[in-house]
């Protein structure tokens, strides 16, 4: 005979091989029959010391390791740390370069909310979503490959402006992006929206409040499908965001589908930045910074004056020395804020680079969300708290 | 065979075994997923529509006891290399291993107190493919070479 | 609420304890007395609202008398205002603030795990990023970048593992 009053709760373990973890996260879940009791996220399988490998390399250095940390968008991480390093000299960016941030950044973001939309999908159980995502995900990797000739790392955004201009080729094809892009939401709303599995499966699962959402510090969507209205790039505006016309979207109920609206919402919102910042951006004009302190010489200037072949040579190998203090810089990364604390002793090299990974912080609030559901609705969860390993352990 | 080959009725080949079996383990290689970072959204890429891995007969397994290819995409940490070996292990032979990246191969730019400077410390590997990350159009060139190289195998003696 | 607000207000609870200073467009609340520390952090979320905690970062200053110096980073979002509370010590030694914002948990366990900052009163104050058989601390000035010897320390999962580079 079963006795239905007995409860034990047992320790189940998922991860970190596991397909639906999104990389190598593991969680020790105690459950009771199946309902989720305590959740605990086991992390640093892929702890690599970005930090303390940043100690030891020079400012420029440090870009390429920014790359890899939200590999699912390289470029607002370059974004970020580049802004934090910038706030040390009060850098004049050229306007053509501010507007190939803001394409690159917003690009980035389309990125990497396709691959949520794919992944969160893929592990609800709907696989359609994930090839039509990914279509549209190749045709942004295809434009970074014609912009900057590399898939993903690109390391194109610099300290100063961003690395080179962008051939013609890319606003003709970014151009032809933005057009048909709205529909292509379109389609993945017909899939999911209104699909009765999607919505069993997310509706009222792993709600939070408004005020857990800043109690726990998660950001970026997390937040804003919980009912608050936060966004760093009006709230705390960097770069020229205040020049264009979008609306954040904001959501009240707190849970999962909440969360997948927001993002689809984003999505749109993102492709009016980036028709609007096709519309407006100059049609020449330089994209890095003429300030001695930060810029390469230019190469005409290094083959025809000792003085700048010095300067570029002392640059590259030595590094330039930034100003002592500390200084944050914090942007809004597609899964939340991310942000750059740097301390400097006016060396070459950043004393102490702490990076506020979003997805870090947002785990966090893993448990809160997690306890009282059922098991198999935790992946759910995880997909929808958009974690990314490489961000989590640094 | 030109000795016998008159000798049979019509529809007969001669082939040996070894060749056989090496075309049907060419044409599904089963790899386990195990992303584990950059280097895994690009085989992501390469299993999604635009490259599309399937039409090589590849398809991911979740479970390594389901798998014969490894795909070590992205960074080996310490504290991961044993889950590595052990999803290694966990696996049936025939078995073979494609180190993807820079990070898998050599550590790459990450010469720190908690990276394993290639995953050739835990498990043996086949193929390396450099990059960072690598082009799926490298995934391909691996895995055409890893199809080559199991055309070589001698199933039977073995 | 601007910060030159925000500064009149605190010094007006704390008299003598706080130094508060803007660098690089960042606003600092420099802790002097340790002990009022949390009080505050306490005011910052209570009287300011400043209810949405964004980090904890942890700096090892080895040459200086007070080794060891936390910044809480803290938001505002009804006055879109950002700070930074900073407090520091001769030990490595903190009050926690998990029963301030419960988000400070993982933050804290972060700093623990690489800086070797104990949080007093944590209620779960354990290695998060490294393996628990890691010795020391990795972001401390004196650990050395490639010490890669703790590799062999352990064999957890009795796989005869040896690491040679």
């Amino acid at each position: 005979m079963i006795n239905n009053n007995i409860s034990e709760v047992i320790t189940v373990n998922m991860g970190p091989q596991h397909p639906s973890t999104h990389g190598v996260l593991r969680l020790v879940v105690d459950i009771d029959g199946e309902t989720i009791v305590n959740v605990e996220p086991d992390v640093g399988f892929l702890h690599r010391g970005t930090e303390k490998l940043a100690e030891n390399r020079t400012y420029h250095q440090v870009i390429p390791l920014t790359d890899r940390l939200d590999y699912l968008s390289p470029l607002s991480n370059n974004l970020a740390y580049c802004l934090a390093v910038e706030k040390f000299f009060d850098v004049k960016i050229p306007e053509r370069a501010e507007y190939l941030r803001v394409i690159l950044a917003e690009m980035s973001r389309v990125a990497s909310h396709l691959v949520w939309i794919a992944t969160h999908a893929l592990d609800i159980g709907a696989m359609t979503v994930f090839l039509y995502a990914f279509r549209e995900r190749e045709d942004i990797l295809d434009m970074f490959e014609v912009g900057t000739g590399q898939r993903m790392t690109s390391s194109w955004i610099r300290i100063g402006g961003i690395r080179a201009d962008m051939p013609e080729d890319f606003f003709v094809r970014l151009k032809s992006f933005t057009d048909k892009f709205d529909s292509c939401v379109d389609l993945y709303e017909n899939l999911l929206t209104n699909n009765r599995i999607w919505k069993m499966r997310t509706i009222g699962i792993g709600h939070l409040s408004a005020e857990d959402v800043q109690v726990y510090g998660t950001s970026g969507p997390l937040m804003r499908g919980s009912g608050v209205d936060f966004d760093l790039r009006r709230d705390e505006p960097y770069g020229i965001y205040d020049r264009f016309k979008w609306e954040i979207p904001v959501e009240e109920a707190g849970d999962t589908y909440a969360r997948y609206k927001v993002r689809m919402k984003e999505l749109r919102e993102s492709n009016k930045i980036l028709q609007q910042a096709l519309e407006q951006i100059p049609a020449t004009g330089e994209v890095m910074t003429d300030d001695p302190r930060v810029a390469l010489p230019s190469h005409e200037d290094v083959y025809e004056r000792m003085e700048a072949l010095i300067r570029r040579f002392y640059i590259v190998s030595k590094g330039f020395k930034a100003p002592k203090g500390e200084t944050y810089q914090g942007i809004e990364a597609p899964k939340g804020e991310l942000g750059f604390y740097l301390v400097s002793e006016g060396e070459e090299r950043p004393y102490r680079m702490k990076i506020r990974a979003p997805s870090y912080v947002n785990l966090g609030a893993l448990n809160k969300m997690a306890a009282g559901h059922m098991l198999a609705d935790l992946v759910a969860i995880v997909g929808t708290n958009d974690v990314v390993l490489g961000e989590i352990d640094r | 065979m030109g000795l016998i080959d008159r000798k049979l009725p019509d529809n007969v080949l001669t082939t040996t075994v070894d060749s056989v079996i090496n075309y049907c383990r060419k044409g599904s290689i089963w790899p386990v997923t195990f992303g584990l970072a950059c280097c895994a959204i690009e085989m992501m890429a390469c299993g999604a529509a635009k490259y599309d891995l399937d039409r090589m007969g590849i398809i991911f397994r979740a479970t390594p006891r389901q798998s014969d290819l490894m795909l070590v995409a992205g960074t080996v940490t310490r504290k991961m290399a044993p889950v590595v070996r052990k999803v290694y292990l966990q696996m049936p032979e025939p078995k073979w291993v494609i180190a993807i990246g820079s990070c898998a191969t050599s550590g790459g730019i990450y010469n720190t107190y908690s990276t394993v400077q290639g995953v050739d410390e835990v498990i043996p590997v086949d193929f390396y493919v450099p990059g960072c990350p690598p082009r799926p159009e490298a995934f391909f060139d691996a895995i055409t070479a890893l199809q080559k190289k199991i055309m070589t195998e001698k199933v039977v003696r073995k | 609420m601007t910060f030159e607000q925000l500064t009149a207000k605190l010094e007006a609870l704390f008299p003598e304890k706080l130094n508060c200073y803007t660098e690089f467009k960042c606003n600092f609340i420099k802790v002097k007395d340790a002990a009022a520390y949390k009080a505050v952090l306490t005011a910052l979320r209570d009287e300011a609202s400043f209810k949405y905690i964004v980090d904890v970062v942890a700096v090892h200053w080895p040459k200086k008398r007070e080794k060891f110096e936390l910044t809480i980073n803290l938001f505002s979002i009804q006055n879109k205002l950002r700070v930074f509370v900073k407090v520091a010590g001769e030990d490595n030694k903190f009050p926690t603030i998990t029963d301030i914002w419960a988000g400070a948990n993982l933050m804290e366990r972060e700093q623990y795990d690489l800086m070797g900052i104990v949080f007093e009163g944590h209620p779960n104050l354990k290695r998060v990023l490294l393996p628990e058989f890691f010795e020391g601390h990795p972001l401390r000035k004196d650990f050395p970048l490639k010490e890669r010897s703790w590799f062999n320390n352990a064999d957890e999962q009795g796989l005869g593992l040896k690491f040679s580079r």
